[in-house]
C-alpha cells in the first residue's frame, strides 16, 4: 500500500496531482501545502515517493528535498520534482540534489502515473 | 459513431525518470474526468466557440452551414451550431408538474435554472430513459437557454447552404413546421430542425 | 453536471492569484515611487504569475496561460535584475491583471478559450525593455563563506538575491537555531519579523545536522547594512545564532562548523528575550496572519446553515413532547423546565445562525482595488486626470452580493469618469483642480450597506435631462413639470433613458443606467442619484447585507422534494387517518374547530410514484376560510433557500414559485402556496388524494 506525499503550493494543482496519484491501486495521498507541512510530517510519517513542486514559499523544493536527502529513513526515497519550463536551471539544481525525476508543468497526467509507478516498481 | 473513441490529453508535458517509462500497470479509474475531458465533447464544446467566431463573417453566414450532428430515433439530425451555447451530460433532472410533456424538467447550469425538454417527445418519438451516450444540448434560445436531450452527438459537420433541400413529402407529414430543411453530407442525411418552432413546444400556455 | 474542466475551486484560485497580483503590483507601483521596491514583492508577482501558469496550463485555460507565461517572464528577469520597473512595466502589468480577470471571468461562464487582448498583451510584455545590470559570475562560494552544499540548495532566485547583497555592500550573516519541530514555523515567523527592518532573509534552510529528536535546526541566510550585533539584539533569542558569512575578510571561518548548541555569539539583553519568548508573545501579529485564515467554500456554509434548520425542526419536536408531558400529572415542573431549556436552546441555535452569516461576510476592500484599477485604465484611454479615493472597503457584505455588485459599480465608475470628470482644462477654466477625483465608499447602516459612487465633475444637467426624457416618452411635458429634482435623476434609471447615440466605449457598452438598477434591484438594492450642476453626482447604492434568502420548509411528496416558503406555513401537523374525513368528496380535517381541506400533490400535479404514507403530516397555509392542509409524506426540515426563476417558458406554471438550490447541488421546486390555495378557492376540482 504505498503511501505518497504531494508537496504543492497551489490548491487545485495539488488536488488534481493527487487525483491522478490516488489512481495508483492501494495508494493513499497525503497532500501538504508548504515545505514547512512536510518538514514537520515527513519525521513522523513514511512515505514512499515524494512528488514535490520546487517553487513555493517560505522553503523551497530544493531545500526541502536537500532535507530530505538527510534523513535516513528517506534517504533512498523517490522524490518527484514538479517545475515549469522556465526553471530548468533549478530543475538542474533538484536533479544534481538527488531527485529520481522531473515533469515539466503542464504535463500529461498519464506520464505522471507511468513515471511514479515506475520509480515505485523499482524500489519494490 | 463512438463518442469515445477520441482521446485528448491537454499540454504537452515531458517526463524523465531514471528508467525508462513503460504502460505496466497504469491505473484505469475514471477521476481524471473531473479534470481532463476526454471525449470528444471538448473538442465539440471548442468548435462551438470557434463557429461563435465564424458568426459575422458574411462568407460563412451565406455560404456555410455549420451543424451539430446528433441522433434522436433512427435519424440523424442538426442544428446549427451557432444556436448551441454547450454539450453536457445528463445530470439529474428535476420534474416540472404540470409543464408541457416533453419538459423532462428542470436543471441548474452553474447556478442558471435550464428547462431540458426531450427532443424524442418533441418529434412524436417514444421517450427513452438517458443512456450513456446521451447527451443535453444546451441552446442559446433567445437569450434563455433550454437544453435539449438528444440520444447521442456525432459530429460538427460543414455543409454548403446549397445542399440543403426541402423536407421530403413523407417527413412532413409527422413532423411538418419542425424541420427546416434536409442536407446531405456525402452519404449521410441530416434533418436540419428548426429551432425557434422546436422549442415553442417547450413553452408553457395556460 | 457540465462536462466543462473546470472546477470552481480552480477559478476561485485563479480569482485569488490575480487578487494577490493586484494588490501586491498596486504596493510595488508605490514603493517604485518612492524609489525602493522590496525584492519580496517582484518574487511575489513572479510567484502569482508562476502559479497561475502552472494551474492554467494544467487545466487548458489557454489564453490565461499564454498570457501568464510571458508575465512570468517578465517578472522572472525583473527578479533577478535583469529589467526595471518603471512606469511603462507598470502599465503593462496593471493591464495584464485586468485581462487575466476578464480571461478568468470569461472562463467561469463556460468560455475557457477566450483569447481576447492576449496577443496585444504578448507584445508589449516583450517590448518591456531589459535593464542592463550585470549579474556577477564569480563562483559564490569564492564570495561568501558557505559550503557547496548549502550553495547547491539555492534557487537561481536566492543566489541572485545573495549576490546583489554583496553588490551593494551589505553584511551577511547565517543565522543558525534550533526549534522544536512541531512549531518551528512560529520561531521563524519571530526572526522574520525582526530582521526584516533591517535587511533581507535570503533563504531559510533546514539542516539536519544532528540534533535533539523532535527539533530541527534552520540556517538562515540574512543580508544587512546592520552588524551581528544589532541584529542579534533585535533577534534577542538566545538560541538563535548569528554567524557573520561576508563580506570577505569579516568572516569567522570557525563560526560556520560551530554546532548548534554553541554559545550565542550574540549577546541578548534579557528584558526583550523574556518578552519574546512569553506566550503573549507567541500569539504575535505576525504568525496569527499566517496560519489563523480557513478558506471555505461557500457551500460547506450552506450544509452548515442547513443543519441549523434541522435542528430548529428538532427543537420543535422537542416541545410537542415537553407539551405531551405537562398534561400529565406529575410532570409539569419537568415539562415547564423543558421549555425554559429548549427556549435556551433557540437562542443558541439563532446565535449559531447568525455565526454562519457572519462568515459569509468579505470585505469590500477587493471589489473596490479592481474598481480602481479600472478607474485608472479609463481615465488613461480618455486622457482625463482623475483620482480615485476609497474609503469603507472594510465593510462587510455578503459574498454573493460582493460579486453581483462587481458590473454595476464598474459601469458607475466609469460612467463618473467618461461623463463626470469633465477635460483638464475645461475643469481649470471652472476653477477646479486639473485632477478630478472619483470616491469610492462604503458604510454600514445598521442591515444595510450603503455603496457610494460620487465625483467632483460637471454634474448632470436637470433641464437637459428633462428635455430627452420628454423626447423618449418616459414623461408627459405636464408631468415633466412637476418634478423634483431628485424625481428628474431617478428618470435617468429608467429602461430606454440612455440611447446608443450617447452610449461610448466605456460609459455604455449599449447599456444604461437601468441596467444598473435592474442588477441592484436584483439583490434588493435601492439605486438613488443626487446631482449638482457644476460640483459633481453622487450614486447611492442601498443594499441589505446578506442575499434575499427566504426561510423555507423542505418536505418530500412522493419521492420528490419541494420547498414551502415559511411565510405561508401557519403550523404542521401529523395527519392521523382519524383526523381525516371525507366531505362531499373533499377530504378535510378539523384544527381547532375549523374545518380545513386537504391539497394532495400527486393529485394536483398528477405525480405518480409512491402513495401516500400511513403517517403524513398536514402543512397548514392560510388563515381563516382560505386554510388549506398540504398533504406530505416527510418534514425533511427548516431551511434558507434562495429562490430562482424557472424562466420564460415555465415561469406561468401555476403553483410553482421558482426554482431552489439545496446545498446537495439538488435542485427543487418552490410550492407557490398562494396560487395552490386560490385553485382550490375557485375550485380546481382534483386536490383530493
Amino acid at each position: 500500500m504505498p503511501r505518497l506525499m504531494v508537496v504543492e503550493d497551489s490548491a487545485a494543482m495539488r488536488g488534481m496531482i493527487a487525483s491522478i496519484l490516488g489512481q495508483i491501486a492501494d495508494s493513499e495521498v497525503v497532500e501538504v501545502a508548504s515545505g514547512f507541512e512536510a518538514l514537520k510530517l515527513l519525521p513522523r510519517d513514511v512515505v514512499d515517493l515524494i512528488v514535490m513542486d520546487i517553487n513555493m514559499p517560505d522553503i523551497n523544493g530544493l531545500e526541502l528535498l536537500s532535507f530530505v536527502r538527510k534523513l535516513p529513513a528517506y534517504a533512498n526515497t523517490p522524490v518527484l520534482i514538479v517545475t515549469t519550463e522556465r526553471g530548468e536551471e533549478d530543475r538542474k539544481r533538484g536533479m544534481a540534489l538527488g531527485a529520481n525525476g522531473y515533469l515539466v508543468k503542464p504535463f500529461d497526467p498519464d506520464e505522471l502515473l507511468e513515471t511514479v509507478i515506475n520509480l515505485l516498481s523499482e524500489r519494490s | 459513431m463512438g463518442v469515445r473513441d477520441q482521446k485528448k490529453m491537454s499540454g504537452s508535458g515531458r517526463a524523465v525518470a531514471s528508467d525508462a517509462v513503460s504502460d505496466a500497470g497504469r491505473a484505469n479509474g475514471d477521476p481524471l474526468k473531473e479534470f481532463f475531458v476526454s471525449d470528444n465533447e471538448a473538442d465539440l464544446n471548442q468548435a462551438l466557440h470557434v463557429g461563435e467566431a465564424y458568426v459575422g463573417t458574411a462568407l460563412h453566414a451565406d455560404a456555410m452551414l455549420e451543424l451539430l450532428a446528433f441522433w434522436a430515433g433512427d435519424e440523424e439530425y442538426g442544428v446549427e451550431i451557432v444556436q448551441i451555447q454547450e454539450i453536457i451530460k445528463v445530470p439529474v433532472i428535476t420534474p416540472v408538474p404540470r409543464a408541457p410533456a416533453c419538459v423532462l424538467g428542470i436543471i441548474s447550469l452553474r447556478g442558471t435554472i435550464v428547462p431540458v425538454a426531450d427532443l424524442r417527445a418533441i418529434l412524436g418519438m417514444s421517450p427513452l430513459p438517458a443512456a450513456r451516450a446521451s447527451r443535453i444540448l444546451v441552446l442559446r434560445g433567445d437569450g434563455e437557454p433550454v437544453g435539449l436531450l438528444v440520444d447521442q452527438v456525432s459530429s460538427v459537420v460543414r455543409l454548403e447552404r446549397e445542399a440543403v433541400q426541402p423536407v421530403p413529402r413523407t417527413m412532413q407529414r409527422q413532423a411538418g413546421d419542425l424541420l427546416q430543411g434536409v442536407g446531405r453530407d456525402e452519404d449521410r442525411m441530416l434533418i436540419i430542425l428548426d429551432l425557434p418552432t422546436v422549442l415553442m413546444a417547450t413553452e408553457y400556455v395556460g | 453536471m457540465s462536462s466543462s474542466v473546470f472546477t470552481p475551486e480552480l477559478i476561485a484560485e485563479a480569482q485569488e492569484i490575480v487578487d494577490a497580483l493586484n494588490s501586491d503590483l498596486i504596493v510595488a507601483e508605490s514603493e517604485a515611487r518612492a524609489g525602493i521596491v522590496d525584492p519580496d514583492r517582484i518574487n511575489g508577482l513572479f510567484r502569482s504569475a508562476h502559479s497561475l501558469k502552472g494551474i492554467s496550463g494544467m487545466f487548458g485555460l489557454s489564453g490565461v496561460s499564454r498570457l501568464a507565461h510571458d508575465l512570468e517572464s517578465l517578472l522572472d528577469g525583473m527578479r533577478l535584475g535583469k529589467v526595471q520597473l518603471d512606469a511603462n512595466a507598470l502599465d503593462v502589468l496593471f493591464s495584464c491583471v485586468e485581462r487575466f480577470g476578464a480571461l478568468i471571468a470569461a472562463a467561469a461562464e463556460g468560455d475557457e478559450n477566450l483569447e481576447v487582448g492576449v496577443d496585444e498583451l504578448v507584445v508589449r510584455l516583450k517590448n518591456v525593455t531589459s535593464g542592463d545590470v550585470g549579474v556577477g559570475k564569480t563562483e559564490l562560494t569564492a564570495l561568501v563563506d558557505l559550503s557547496a552544499d548549502v550553495v547547491s540548495v539555492l534557487t537561481e532566485y536566492e543566489e541572485h538575491r545573495l549576490r546583489e547583497n554583496l553588490k551593494k555592500d551589505r553584511n551577511l550573516f547565517m543565522l543558525r537555531s534550533a526549534f522544536d519541530l512541531s512549531n518551528f514555523d512560529v520561531g521563524l515567523a519571530e526572526i522574520d519579523a525582526a530582521v526584516k527592518p533591517l535587511g533581507e532573509v535570503i533563504t531559510k534552510l533546514p539542516s539536519s545536522k544532528p540534533g535533539e529528536s523532535g527539533t530541527i535546526a534552520f540556517d538562515i541566510i540574512v543580508g544587512s547594512d546592520s552588524d551581528a550585533e544589532s541584529l542579534a539584539s533585535a533577534i534577542s533569542d538566545d538560541r538563535v545564532e548569528v554567524i557573520p558569512i561576508g563580506k570577505r575578510g569579516a568572516t569567522q571561518r570557525a563560526a560556520v562548523a560551530a554546532p548548534v548548541a554553541a554559545t550565542p555569539l550574540a549577546p541578548s539583553t534579557e528584558e526583550s528575550a523574556a518578552l519574546l519568548t512569553s506566550p503573549e508573545a507567541d500569539e504575535g501579529a505576525t504568525i496569527r496572519s499566517v496560519s489563523r485564515t480557513v478558506r471555505v467554500d461557500i457551500r460547506r456554509l450552506d450544509r452548515l446553515m442547513n443543519l441549523v434548520g434541522e435542528l430548529g425542526l428538532t427543537r420543535m419536536a422537542f416541545e410537542k413532547i415537553g407539551e405531551g408531558f405537562r398534561r400529565l400529572q406529575g410532570f409539569t415542573g419537568l415539562a415547564a423546565e423543558l421549555h425554559k431549556e429548549g427556549r435556551n436552546f433557540e437562542r443558541r441555535l439563532t446565535e449559531l445562525q447568525a455565526g454562519i452569516m457572519e462568515v459569509r461576510m468579505v470585505p469590500l476592500a477587493n471589489l473596490f482595488e479592481r474598481m480602481v484599477r479600472i478607474g485608472r485604465k479609463v481615465s488613461r484611454e480618455l486622457n482625463r486626470e482623475v483620482r480615485i479615493e476609497v474609503s469603507g472597503e472594510g465593510t462587510e457584505l455578503d459574498k454573493l452580493i460582493v460579486e453581483d455588485l462587481a458590473d454595476p459599480l464598474m459601469h458607475l465608475v466609469r460612467n463618473a469618469i467618461d461623463h463626470g470628470i469633465e477635460a483638464p482644462e475645461d475643469r481649470e477654466a471652472n476653477g477646479k483642480p486639473r485632477e478630478g477625483m472619483v470616491r469610492l465608499t462604503a458604510t454600514a447602516r445598521g442591515n444595510h450597506v450603503l455603496v457610494v459612487v460620487s465625483d467632483d465633475g460637471g454634474g448632470i444637467d436637470v433641464a437637459r435631462a428633462l428635455e430627452s426624457a420628454v423626447q423618449k416618452g418616459l414623461v408627459t411635458p405636464e408631468r415633466a413639470a412637476e418634478l423634483t429634482r431628485r424625481e428628474v435623476f431617478n428618470l435617468l434609471l429608467l429602461p430606454g433613458f440612455s440611447t446608443r447615440s450617447e452610449v461610448s466605449e466605456y460609459s455604455g457598452r449599449g447599456v444604461g443606467m437601468d441596467v444598473v438598477k435592474t442588477k441592484i434591484s436584483q439583490l434588493s438594492g435601492i439605486v438613488d442619484i443626487d446631482s449638482e450642476p457644476g460640483r459633481g453626482t453622487t450614486v447611492t447604492i442601498t443594499l441589505p447585507i446578506t442575499l434575499a434568502i427566504i426561510p423555507a420548509l423542505i418536505v418530500i411528496v412522493a419521492g420528490e422534494t419541494y420547498a414551502i416558503p415559511l411565510n405561508n406555513v401557519q403550523e404542521t401537523l401529523a395527519l392521523e387517518p382519524s383526523l381525516v374525513r371525507t366531505i362531499e368528496n373533499r377530504e378535510v380535517i378539523s384544527v381547532r374547530g375549523t374545518t380545513v381541506p386537504l391539497v394532495d400533490l400527486r393529485g394536483i400535479f398528477h405525480i405518480d410514484g409512491k402513495g401516500r404514507p400511513d403517517l403524513p403530516y398536514g402543512v397548514i397555509a392560510g388563515v381563516g376560510q382560505n386554510a388549506t392542509a398540504l398533504v406530505v409524506d416527510e418534514l425533511v426540515g427548516q431551511q434558507d433557500i434562495v429562490i430562482k426563476s424557472l424562466g420564460r417558458r415555465l415561469r406561468k406554471v401555476p403553483g410553482i414559485a421558482g426554482a431552489a438550490e439545496l446545498g446537495n447541488q439538488k435542485t427543487i421546486l418552490v410550492i407557490d402556496m398562494v396560487e395552490l390555495i386560490d385553485e382550490m378557492a375557485r375550485g380546481g376540482g382534483d386536490g383530493r388524494a
